[in-house]
């Protein structure tokens, strides 16, 4: 191998993660390679749907009016569904709905990231797409290169950063994590469907750049561990499903993620809104589940894991993942810039790449919601029993009858007693408190 | 207008496309090698057979009892290879500038 085939870093993967750390390196003056297996940066992407961009604005101030987003999310709607029913919680605040707009933009991934990777290439990094990682060079031990699988085709570096994604086959091959079982990963598919502006301004109740993103929990996906979608683009709508591979095989289910996404655009509170519009495209994508007491190592000699791969995501709620692959990607050029200083990248010296880590958001979110799926998986009753419960009980105590409301109340009083054991109510309703929110 | 109908006409407004219309949709740059091996002895003792249903695009086939990939149509979300308990699948990136690229991803 030619000595000039050597880098100082060379980054795997042209995603957020990959993308933040080579900004931030080759900012900081570091020779920087970025490696996409793509024809283009984005091209192998698939996210929901939100972009959140409190780090890319930091990156960029003029974010807001150059980067090429959908619509901002002014509008959320969390909604819990049953079979047919579905009861929803619905905000559009005015802070949401003018600048900074909570750091919340829909947007497609092929787009955002070749803005991104713009960017990074102007600051001076390299970006080669179309280059396929198999395998990382070792050398006693410490990864001192990749290859993309030739004889001689390979690059030398001083580090690598590998910001491969969820589908983390170079992670697992270096003995950075136990086999990715389906207990590890969820699934998520997605259409892309397209309308007329007017026709998402009018279905979905928003103006100009507005854009509106509604989340569907309870049994939207057949009763599954994961949750249902819909976020406005400019002239199209992205729905899609998420849930977690395990329960799919353990819940024996004979239907396919593509007929669970047709089943949750079946549902009389779904069809309404993606109904006569054109489906172009069809995609899917694994996300991390591996929550944080089973993450991967982040480190060892001549090597940091970054993003998906190192299975930073905030798998609650709130659906994050992007902010931390970012927030990942700049704590790993920092503590390389660190190391660089002293010529050691050993894992001790990179070791500095999880305190930063530890101390930022990334895993004190993590941490805070590390019983959220598990807490999930042994308490089925909150997808499936109580939002149906809750559902009878609304609807019976409006129903309109000419019986008195007080015995109407009795009435539901006696029969949530009788369907249900309260005191174990309670107690998911308060495990449900302290981990899921 | 009865109830029934007037629900059917809101719900079901837009024909449904089969699968096979979806990926007609997935721009893809077709490799002449398959990026997906099986192991096929590893199967022999597979009674579940998961990755019949796990794969969204519906790539994998048993025929003659053997299990085939049609990796043409794989939207290269590695869920099947995650998903199977016996490690037959082996499932590696398409080479570099092949396979899916999103759009709208």
């Amino acid at each position: 191998m030619k000595q000039s085939d050597k880098i100082e870093v060379i980054v795997v993967g042209a995603g957020p993660a990959g993308l933040a750390c080579a900004y931030t390196l080759a900012k900081a003056g570091v020779e920087v390679l970025v490696l996409e297996r793509g024809e283009h940066p984005g091209a192998k992407n698939m996210f929901g749907g939100i972009f959140f961009s409190s780090i890319m604005e930091k990156f960029f101030p003029d974010f807001l009016s150059d980067a090429p987003w959908e619509r901002f999310v002014g509008k959320r709607k969390f909604a819990l569904l049953t079979g047919d029913s579905e009861m929803t919680f619905e905000m559009s605040p005015s802070t949401f709905n003018r600048p900074p707009f909570n750091h919340s933009f829909i947007a497609k991934r092929g787009q955002m990231d070749q803005w991104f990777a713009k960017k990074v290439e102007e600051a001076g990094a390299s970006i080669i797409p179309n280059y396929c990682v198999r395998d990382f060079l070792y050398e006693h031990g410490k990864v001192v290169g990749i290859t993309s699988g030739g004889d001689d085709d390979s690059f030398l570096a001083d580090c690598i950063v590998c910001a491969e994604g969820a589908n983390s086959l170079l992670t697992e091959r270096a003995g950075m994590r136990e086999k990715i079982g389906p207990d590890y990963r969820s699934i998520a598919v997605k259409e892309n469907i397209r309308f007329t502006q007017s026709v998402i301004e009018d279905r979905f109740g928003v103006t100009g750049q507005q854009g509106a993103a509604y989340e569907y929990f309870g049994s939207s996906v057949k009763g599954l561990l994961g949750n249902g979608f819909i976020y406005t683009n400019r002239d199209s709508i992205s729905v899609g499903v998420g849930f977690s591979i395990n329960d799919f095989i353990n819940l024996g289910n004979k239907k396919t993620p593509n007929d669970i996404l047709d089943e949750f655009k079946a549902h009389p509170s779904i069809a309404p809104l993606v109904r006569g519009g054109e489906t172009v495209e069809y995609m899917a994508h694994m996300i991390p589940s591996d929550g944080y007491t089973r993450l991967p190592k982040f480190y060892r000699d001549g090597l940091l894991i970054v993003g998906d791969a190192a299975g930073l995501i905030n798998a609650s709620f709130f659906h994050e993942g992007v902010n931390l692959a970012m927030a990942s990607g700049i704590a790993a050029a920092e503590t390389i810039i660190e190391a660089r200083k002293q010529k050691d990248y050993s894992s001790e010296n990179l070791s500095c790449y999880e305190d930063k880590l530890n101390a930022s958001f990334i895993l004190q979110d993590l941490k805070n919601s590390k019983n959220f799926l598990g807490f999930l998986k042994t308490h089925k009753a909150i997808i499936n029993e109580y939002p149906a419960m809750m559902n009878d009980i609304l609807v019976e105590y409006f129903t309109v009858s000419e019986k008195p409301k007080t015995m109407i109340k009795k009435e539901i009083f006696n029969r949530v007693r009788k369907t249900v054991n309260i005191p174990k109510m309670a107690g998911d309703m308060w495990g449900a408190w302290s981990n899921l929110i | 207008m009865t109830a029934d109908t007037l629900v059917k006409n809101v719900t079901h407004g837009s024909k449904k496309l089969s699968l096979e219309d979806k990926l007609f949709l997935v721009k893809t740059k077709k490799d002449s090698i398959s990026h997906i091996t099986i192991k096929h002895k590893k199967c022999q003792s597979c009674s579940n057979k998961v990755c019949l249903r796990i794969c969204p695009a519906n790539t994998y086939e048993e025929r003659d009892g053997k299990i085939e990939a049609a990796y043409e149509n794989c939207l290269e979300c590695g869920s099947c290879k995650v998903a199977c308990p016996h490690g037959a699948i082996i499932w590696e990136n398409p080479r570099g500038g092949f396979g899916i690229t999103f759009l709208n991803g």
